[in-house]
């Protein structure tokens, strides 16, 4: 696939530059001589869009096409693993919310070992709870909180 | 010379000697494992050390930083895949070395030239810090501006990109820098009503995100490489020893090219073993045979991104300017634990500092202790398939973040972070120059507003004294000095 590389991330860099802008809108600007503290991120976000844009304008005027590769599959379950744990952790315990996110994972490539995940699975929630629970006092719990 | 005892007094501490043996050994396996990087791996252990005293935490964190420099070259000469990215050059005359049977030699060579450099860029860490530390302390609010600005020029223009993707990507990372409360005023910025974002966006969420967790994605659906690694054992590497004199002029060139380019910012270990074995090909009046497995070509780089990984240290530990995003974790570390960088540091916590140089060496003498005749386990695990390794990592970057502030709320960021810096690597914008300006960014704003505050808004203060005077003229150097090669070379070759 042969898209506009760099023009795609310089178009990002501009609009995150754009969000921060607007958000800067309700920080007092103050002035260059004594700066509010919405002068700064109001000059970034500046050259954050400028810079952006112009990095997309030089590559659609060279005409330097790159090719790409986005993996939207092995996104989306690395991806979904983390948000996994953000919601599951704290209710479901190390446990099963480990072996999902391993599942999860192992459904990225193209062979799937189910015995193999699951061992991996039990024995990382072992590891990561003597670690962090254990180890370092981390209010989680391993087996799921049936108190809610 | 009284300040480098006491140090190993420090280092010496039982606690302390712990956990830089700890430290190290993660930081080699980190090494061994192509694929995980010391950035991650850092950023992964960073919440396992806020219990820690500062000087313990910094002694294990810096000990997995140049700990992987050591492993990575295990996995470049067995595997012909760069452990780290410092160890990509050591492939070329290493896994030739280990074809052809010499792997011991090969292996021997890389470790005792780490072992060799790392020694050297200690050494130069003792003599120039003093140095810089006695000049840096008559700097003021104005020359503070000046050589944090020129940190972050520097590292915005880190190789593999235009000055224009580094400017980008760092004022994005500055942007990222003032979420949470204003320092000056006490008025809260982009907090958008979330408790979590007053504080800042935490630097362990997002170097996890950036660094971490885009490697992952990548990785997860590569085929497993059906190459086996080469088997050695100890007696090949005990038999080596005697043929190592050929390679000692050639780690005296890498560690004085490390050494050199380590401090620099937006140079590190990397460019530093690239220069060493090009400067090395030109030091032999037959160049052709590098590249078919010439000890020379191994001991040269490995010597100088060892030497480059300690000299690294000097400006973030004596000016407070991390010159790669390692450092700039490192850095981060510190302010976790309280302490402010910059060059009252040296003085106000001289058992941290030289604790920390001394502790360099003892973790150089424990690497090179293990390495050499462990060597059989540290080949088996390079062949442990890379596919156990992913749920591994996203577990601990999840457990481990969540530790940060005991809420799910900086899981959800890092998975944010890592979102956008998988785009980013898709769109080949590098995420050094991000976490950079990250860093730097809240300390830029700071001294800038306080310069202004002084001199009560005149902007010629900044360029009062000599010394930021020749610092600004630095970073525009910096600044103009890849247009004009860009420039001069498209000009030689009009027709590319």
């Amino acid at each position: 696939m042969k898209t506009l590389r760099d023009a795609g991330g310089g178009l990002l860099i501009a609009a995150i530059g754009l969000l921060f802008l607007l958000g800067a809108r309700e920080m007092p600007l103050g002035s260059l001589r004594n700066m509010g503290p919405g002068m700064f991120p109001t000059a970034l976000s500046v050259v954050a869009i400028i810079a952006g844009l112009a990095i997309a304008a030089l590559e659609v005027l060279r005409n330097a096409e790159a090719a790409m590769t986005f993996d939207l599959r092995a996104l989306a379950c690395v991806g979904g693993a983390i948000a996994l744990y953000a919601v599951l952790m704290e209710s479901a315990g190390l446990l099963a919310t480990t072996v999902i996110a391993v599942f999860l994972l192992a459904a990225a490539p193209q062979r799937f070992r189910p015995m193999e995940t699951l061992l991996v699975g039990v024995g990382l929630s072992v590891f990561t709870w003597a670690v962090f629970v254990k180890g370092l006092g981390m209010p989680l719990s391993f087996l799921p909180d049936v108190s809610l | 010379m009284t300040e480098l005892l006491s140090g190993f007094a420090t280092a010496l501490h039982p606690i302390n000697l712990v956990y830089c043996l700890a430290g190290v050994i993660l930081g080699n396996i980190v090494g061994v494992l192509p694929g995980i990087g010391a950035i991650a791996a850092i950023s992964i252990l960073l919440p396992l050390t806020f219990n820690l005293e500062p000087t313990t935490a910094v002694i294990m964190l810096a000990g997995v930083y140049y700990g992987a420099e050591y492993g990575g070259s295990i996995a470049s000469i067995l595997l012909n895949l760069p452990g780290t990215a410092s160890n990509a050059i050591t492939t070329l005359d290493g896994y030739p070395l280990a074809r052809r049977g010499e792997a011991g030699l090969a292996l021997l060579t890389a470790q005792v030239s780490s072992f060799a450099g790392g020694t050297l860029g200690i050494v130069a860490m003792v003599v120039f810090s003093p140095l810089i530390v006695s000049f840096s302390l008559s700097f003021g609010p104005a020359e503070y501006f000046a050589t944090l600005l020129l940190g972050l020029v520097a590292g915005a223009s880190v190789i593999g990109c235009g000055p224009l993707k580094g400017i980008a990507m760092v004022s994005i990372g500055m942007l990222f820098g003032s979420v949470g409360l204003d320092l000056n005023s006490g008025l809260p910025r982009y907090d958008l009503g979330i408790p979590n974002l007053l504080d800042g966006l935490s630097i362990v969420a997002v170097a996890m995100g950036l660094f971490g967790i885009p490697e992952v994605i990548a990785n997860i659906r590569a085929c497993p490489s059906g190459e086996k690694p080469i088997a050695v054992n100890a007696r090949a590497m005990f038999s080596a020893f005697r043929r190592l004199g050929a390679i000692v002029p050639s780690i005296f060139r890498g560690a004085a090219v490390g050494g050199t380019l380590g401090p620099l910012p937006g140079a590190g270990p990397t460019i530093a073993s690239f220069l060493a074995y090009s400067l090395e090909r030109s030091t032999t009046r037959n160049p052709e045979e590098f590249g078919t497995g010439r000890i020379n070509g191994v001991a040269a780089p490995e010597a100088a991104n060892n030497a480059a990984a300690q000299t690294a240290f000097i400006p973030t530990m004596t000016l407070g300017i991390p010159g790669t995003p390692t450092m700039a974790i490192i850095l981060g570390a510190l302010m976790i634990h309280g302490i402010s960088p910059g060059p009252q540091l040296v003085g106000e916590h001289p058992d941290l500092f030289w604790g920390l140089v001394a502790s360099f060496w003892l973790g150089n003498v424990f690497l090179i202790m293990l390495n050499v005749p462990l060597i059989g386990f540290w080949a088996r695990l390079v062949a442990v398939p890379r596919r156990f390794f992913f749920p591994v990592i996203i577990a601990l970057v999840c457990t481990g973040v969540f530790g940060v502030s005991n809420s799910s709320f900086d899981i959800w960021l890092v998975l944010a972070m890592g979102g956008l810096g998988y785009i980013f690597r898709c769109f080949g914008f590098p995420p050094a120059p991000l976490l950079i300006g990250f860093v730097l960014g809240p300390m830029v704003e700071e001294y800038l507003r306080r310069a202004l505050m002084i001199s009560g808004g005149d902007y010629t203060y900044l360029v009062s004294s000599p010394t930021s005077i020749t610092i600004h003229c630095l970073t525009a150097a910096l600044l103009v000095w890849p247009c004009l090669r860009a420039a001069t070379t498209r000009s030689a070759q009009p027709a590319s």
